[in-house]
């Protein structure tokens, strides 16, 4: 009878409407979680490359960018601590990891120019003497020219680095024009190391001109 | 009078023309005429200037003293003695004429040719005339032939005039149409036609042949009304298939306009062949006449001679008057002289008519004198004496009048016959002393009868014998135990003489005849007078009474009256007569009229007023109008305890109030019975109607009040019985059925919406409304009888009846009627009681008051139905209510439970809205009033057991099928929708699946916490270095 069916109808209708937004916050959970998870394997790929450039590059520690990040792991499990991740809460951090990696490119364009500046401008010196080799070395060395949060770059260019060391070792120089480059190539040469064998050696490699002389910045 | 001797002579003397009365009676019946005109000219009726008397006329003209040549011309209206004075001119001129002068005098006759010829061959002047082949051509002329064959001989000879016409006539007609005409009198059906009784060619015949019985003034010619061709001639025209020309020319002649015309020119043209055809078939030559008074003439000039020609009536010369006049019209002298022709001195009859129409130009010119006779040529004296004179006549025998007349019938000899009846009769003075007893007429009676019984212009000595002393003298001696039995119309009625009469004498007939007798004999009034040791009563010496034994009764004692001048200009015999001169006389007639004709009712207790016109019409609208419109204003029938609109209803029926004894048609609650009571009744309120105008303003109209107030009281018992009963002793109950009627009205108009009829009070009952249709739910059967009420506007009729049924009229104050609320509640009350019904014996449903009639008819319509509407609406309710029940799931429904419904059906809605379920809004707005509805639930859910037809339809009255009717439309759509709800929820649950269960949030995200934890070491280490 009608009467009851308006009753049993509705009912029915709430149950589905119910269901159906049960299903609905599923998906939009399922939608949030993925969001997080992302952003947490960002982190987690940002820690990583912090970890290898504070320790193994030996960076200098930008604390602040430390403080930072682990604000921010705090928020991560925050988020996951009240049961589901909320979609906004996923966005607030969303917002701060990308403040932080905009800190950090910023930061990473200087540090990557003291960091390989030296052994770049070495293996640009010595170009002449092994050119493939160089070109590896730069190669390697420009993986990590752009802020990513791929570590592997990151280990890419301590490999050219690390080749442009040996390659400087391996080119049966000197000790002292060999310490040169290494110094030149970590961006310490001083003029103290310039001897005239050291001297001699540029003349003859023509790198006068490829050579700069700066002041030491005091920090 | 001389009854003895005037039975035997009454036959002889009373002759209206004077052709075949004796020369004795003609003499002795004589009245001098004083009023002649004479003239130069023709003038057709001619008033003013000197009158001359027979007698001067005699002397200055007939006479010739100077011995001239004359053709005098005497005319007048048929009947005014013309031949009379001629005959006297005759007679008079024979007795006086010298020895030198012959009278030829040609008498009427038969009036008509051959009976003239006949004369003409037996006068010894003709006989001796030289001219034997003429003489001879008249004797065969005389000879009779077989009227059918004179007949035809005269339509044919017409025939072959038409197709010997050369257009030597005045008159001429185009050949085409002289060829039709010919085509058309050659007509079988025409011929017929023409040749009927009262036909054309009978009039031409009767004026040429002995015997005819053809009116004798006829005049022998075609008329224009001969040839107008009516559609049933027309029809049997063609239907016998005539020629073709004579069927165009009887097209023509049925024609309105045209045939006028034609008709008129086609009679014109036949009658100029008149004469030649008649002369043809009498069988003489036109010249005959003409050569015969020429030879006369002749014969008399050589004899020395002259003639004095005496001709009765000229058109006796029918077919010969144009030659017979050429004749006379012949002078002597001048160029005449020389063919010794003898003076001639004419003396010609003629009618009006005829002298202009059919005497040429070249006639009239040649007319000496013309003679006029006016019609009343009588005076007051002329006409005692005409009629004194008759009746001397007729009481003398033969032999005394001849005797006088062979002694040269001197006026101072004039015979006066010795008085036998009539003793104390009036006389009447004719000069030289003589005195003539008029028994049995009075000078009163005499006036009477000229005055009114003869009409106008039939106030001739012709009709004075016919119509007045023939039958008059004959009644006093045939019938005398009757007299007066002469049927005569009364110009007034003297009512109170009518009721003198009647309320002393009880024989019917002797009343009627002493009250005509006072009426016309004597001066009609209630007076009695001694004068000179005798008794007058109405005038009349009471010993005239006694000669008809006629009884003599008590009237009213006054003085005698003073002697009257009697005028002697006939003029004033009219005015006289006619003193109700403020009274015209066609109304006067009308109340006569109306008393013969009721008097024939009281003898043959039968009588027919269904005419509207008429004498009959007039006592129709005395009986159907006059009497029950006073009754009805008359009668307080309020105050006699009967409601006005019962007695609007009797008045108004098909039932007479009161109708006649004997009537043919239409039934009457009271019936007058068939006696001179009645009569007086009846022609008081007709006198009321046409002299008073509708008033009582008229002569002795005190008396009609009178009679009509004393009968009205006598009556009115017996009246109201009448009116206040269906039948006898049962009082008419009419109102019980026209408010059980109107109750059901209201109840099936929806105008009383109640479960019983307790609250149904007298307000309810009397309040007026107006029966709109409109749409409703209700069965058609409800419906049905709704328009069965309705015909011929029954039910408005009956709520009519009981809205003024209980009224209280105030006299005078018509807009203020009271209301007899006991008497209306009593008989609500009773309905009511009585569950609308009333017991089959107890109703009046053959009542003759159809008005009556029609509430008991009104509510049989009703109750043969009713139990069908209620079965028919309950199950149409039942249908409808179950449904209801069946959706709500439960058999009471008040508004609580309607108001979850609505709750219920607006959250559906919502829960469709919010679930997405495609679905319609049904909207909720017309099941709002959820009061109503559940009354309408409660109404029809408390009959759906009902068996009482009167408890269901009050139940429905207030159409509660309609109420729920948005609600059934509701559920039905809500149905649908909830269905289509259903199948879209089972859709959507199937697509959503099953698998929708929360999942543990802290297993959620294990490995997140894991790998934070992770990196935080490592950041951690990052912080130590």
């Amino acid at each position: 009878m009608i009467f009851d069916d308006l009753l049993t109808t509705t009912k029915d209708m709430q149950n589905l409407q119910r269901k159906k937004a049960l299903k609905d916050g599923k998906d939009r959970q399922k939608n949030t979680d993925t969001r997080y998870r992302m952003l947490l394997t960002r982190i987690n790929s940002l820690v990583e490359v912090l970890v290898y450039l504070y320790a193994k590059v030996e960076l200098p520690v930008n604390n602040e960018v430390l403080i930072s990040l682990s604000a921010l792991m705090n928020d991560m499990e925050q988020i996951i601590a009240e049961g589901l991740a909320s979609n906004e809460s996923v966005i607030e951090a969303e917002k701060s990891f990308n403040m932080l990696q905009n800190t950090m490119k910023k930061e990473w364009g200087k540090q990557y120019v003291e960091c390989t500046g030296a052994a770049v401008s070495t293996l640009e010196a010595i170009k002449g003497i092994a050119p493939d080799r160089v070109n590896t070395c730069l190669e390697k060395i420009k993986f990590a020219e752009v802020w990513s949060l791929d570590v592997r770059n990151f280990e890419k260019m301590s490999e050219g680095l690390d080749d442009a060391d040996r390659l400087i070792i391996g080119l049966g120089l000197d000790d002292e024009i060999i310490v040169f480059l290494q110094r030149t190539n970590l961006g310490r040469a001083t003029l103290q190391d310039l001897n005239d064998k050291v001297l001699t050696w540029i003349r003859n490699e023509e790198l006068e001109q490829k050579i700069r002389i700066s002041f030491v910045k005091n920090r | 009078m001389n009854s003895e001797i005037a039975r035997e002579r009454i036959s002889y003397v009373a002759r209206p023309d004077s052709i075949t009365t004796s020369e004795g009676d003609f003499l002795a019946t004589h009245v001098a005429i004083k009023k002649i005109k004479v003239l130069d000219r023709f003038d057709l009726s001619p008033t003013g200037g000197k009158s001359f008397s027979e007698e001067d006329i005699f002397q200055q003209y007939i006479c010739n003293p100077e011995d001239k040549h004359q053709f005098i011309a005497i005319y007048g209206q048929s009947g005014t003695g013309k031949s009379h004075l001629i005959r006297w001119f005759a007679a008079r001129y024979e007795q006086n004429k010298s020895r030198e002068e012959v009278v030829l005098f040609i008498r009427r006759s038969d009036n008509t040719l051959k009976g003239t010829i006949r004369q003409l061959l037996e006068k010894p002047e003709v006989q001796g005339i030289s001219n034997k082949d003429v003489y001879e051509r008249l004797v065969k002329a005389a000879v009779s032939i077989e009227e059918n064959k004179l007949k035809d001989l005269i339509y044919h000879n017409f025939i072959i005039e038409i197709d010997n016409d050369f257009d030597d006539h005045d008159i001429k007609l185009t050949g085409v149409i002289k060829k039709r005409l010919a085509a058309f009198l050659n007509n079988e059906i025409v011929h017929e036609y023409f040749l009927r009784k009262d036909g054309p060619i009978e009039r031409i015949y009767s004026k040429i042949a002995e015997h005819s019985t053809v009116d004798r003034d006829t005049i022998a010619q075609f008329e224009l009304q001969d040839f107008l061709v009516s559609q049933d001639l027309y029809d049997d025209i063609q239907r016998a298939g005539s020629d073709r020309k004579a069927e165009k020319l009887a097209l023509e002649l049925s024609s309105d306009v045209n045939g006028t015309n034609m008709a008129k020119k086609i009679s014109e043209y036949l009658n100029q062949f008149r004469n030649d055809v008649i002369q043809r078939c009498a069988g003489i030559e036109p010249g005959d006449f003409k050569q015969i008074f020429m030879d006369i003439r002749r014969e008399l000039f050589r004899l020395d001679k002259k003639l004095t020609l005496f001709i009765e009536d000229v058109t006796s010369f029918t077919g010969v008057d144009t030659a017979l006049l050429d004749a006379l019209i012949e002078e002597h002298t001048g160029k005449r002289e020389g063919e010794a022709l003898c003076r001639i001195s004419s003396v010609v009859g003629t009618t009006n008519n005829y002298l202009q129409k059919n005497f040429k130009d070249n006639h009239k010119d040649r007319i000496t004198k013309y003679v006029y006779i006016p019609s009343d040529v009588f005076g007051e004296k002329g006409l005692y004496e005409f009629i004194a004179r008759y009746v001397n006549t007729m009481s003398l025998s033969e032999e005394v009048i001849s005797d006088w007349v062979n002694a040269h019938a001197n006026p101072e000899d004039y015979p006066v016959h010795d008085v036998v009846e009539g003793k104390k009769w009036d006389y009447i003075g004719i000069g030289n002393g003589k005195r003539i007893n008029i028994y049995p007429f009075t000078k009163n009676s005499i006036l009477y009868f000229y005055n009114h019984v003869l009409e106008k212009g039939h106030q001739t000595p012709r009709y004075i014998i016919r119509k007045i002393i023939e039958p008059v003298v004959h009644d006093a001696i045939f019938n005398k135990e009757h007299f007066p039995s002469v049927d005569v119309k009364f110009m007034s009625v003297n009512t109170i003489l009518s009721s003198r009469i009647r309320s002393q004498i009880t024989d019917q007939d002797v009343a009627e005849r002493l009250f005509k007798f006072m009426s016309i004999w004597g001066d009609g009034t209630t007076d009695q007078y001694k004068k000179d040791d005798k008794m007058y009563v109405s005038g009349l010496n009471t010993e005239v009474y006694e000669d008809f034994n006629l009884p003599v009764l008590t009237m009213d004692s006054i003085e005698p009256p003073m002697e009257k001048q009697n005028p002697e200009n006939p003029l004033e015999l009219s005015a006289m007569a006619s003193e109700e001169s403020e009274i015209s006389s066609l109304k006067i007639k009308k109340v006569n009229d109306a008393n013969a004709f009721l008097t024939k009712w009281t003898n043959e207790k039968k009588i027919d007023i269904s005419a509207t016109v008429g004498v009959g019409g007039t006592v129709h609208s005395a009986v159907y109008d006059e009497i029950p419109n006073y009754l009805f204003t008359a009668i307080n029938w309020q105050a006699e305890g009967i409601s006005m609109d019962n007695a609007k209803k009797v008045r108004d029926s098909a039932v007479l109030l009161v109708a006649l004894e004997g009537q043919t048609k239409k039934d009457g609650l009271f019936i007058l019975p068939a006696n001179w009571n009645s009569i007086n009744i009846i022609l008081a309120f007709i006198r009321w109607k046409e002299y008073g105008n509708r008033s009582w303003n008229y002569p002795d109209a005190d008396f009609d009040a009178y009679l009509i107030t004393s009968w009205t009281e006598s009556i009115k018992s017996e009246l109201i019985k009448k009116v206040s009963e269906y039948r006898d002793g049962i009082e008419t109950n009419y109102i019980e059925a026209a408010v059980a009627a109107e109750i059901y009205r209201t109840i099936l108009h929806g105008e009383f919406r109640e479960k019983t009829l307790k609250n149904f009070n007298l307000q309810t009952l009397l309040a007026s409304k107006s029966n709109k249709s409109s749409a409703n739910s209700h069965c058609s059967e409800w419906d049905s009888l709704i328009n069965v009420m309705a015909q011929r506007e029954a039910d408005v009729n009956n709520q009519q009846t009981v809205r003024k049924y209980f009224n209280i009229e105030q006299a005078g104050a018509r807009t203020i009627t009271v209301l007899d609320a006991l008497k209306a509640s009593k008989v609500l009350t009773k309905v009511k009681r009585q569950g609308l019904k009333i017991e089959e014996e107890e109703k009046q449903s053959d009542d003759r008051i159809i008005q009556r009639r029609n509430a008991y008819t009104l509510l049989n319509d009703i109750e043969e139905r009713i139990e069908k509407v209620a079965e028919a609406e309950l199950k149409n309710g039942r249908e409808r209510v179950l449904r209801i029940l069946d959706a709500f799931g439960d058999d009471e429904i008040g508004e609580d439970e309607l108001l979850e419904f609505i709750s219920r059906a607006k959250k559906f809605y919502e829960g469709a809205n919010r679930a997405q379920i495609n679905i319609k809004e049904v909207s909720l707005e017309p099941i709002r009033k959820v009061s109503a509805l559940a009354k309408a639930i409660a109404d029809i859910v408390a009959v759906l057991d009902e068996k009482d037809p009167l408890t269901i339809i009050m139940a429905f009255s207030g159409d509660p099928v309609t109420v729920i009717r948005p609600l059934l439309d509701v559920i039905g759509s809500m149905e649908a929708e909830v269905a289509k709800a259903k199948k879209q929820i089972a859709v959507k649950m199937e697509g959503l699946g099953s698998d929708l269960g929360d999942e543990d949030g802290a297993n959620r995200y294990a490995s997140e916490l894991k790998s934070i934890k992770l990196s935080r070491q490592k950041l951690e280490g990052l912080v130590n270095i």
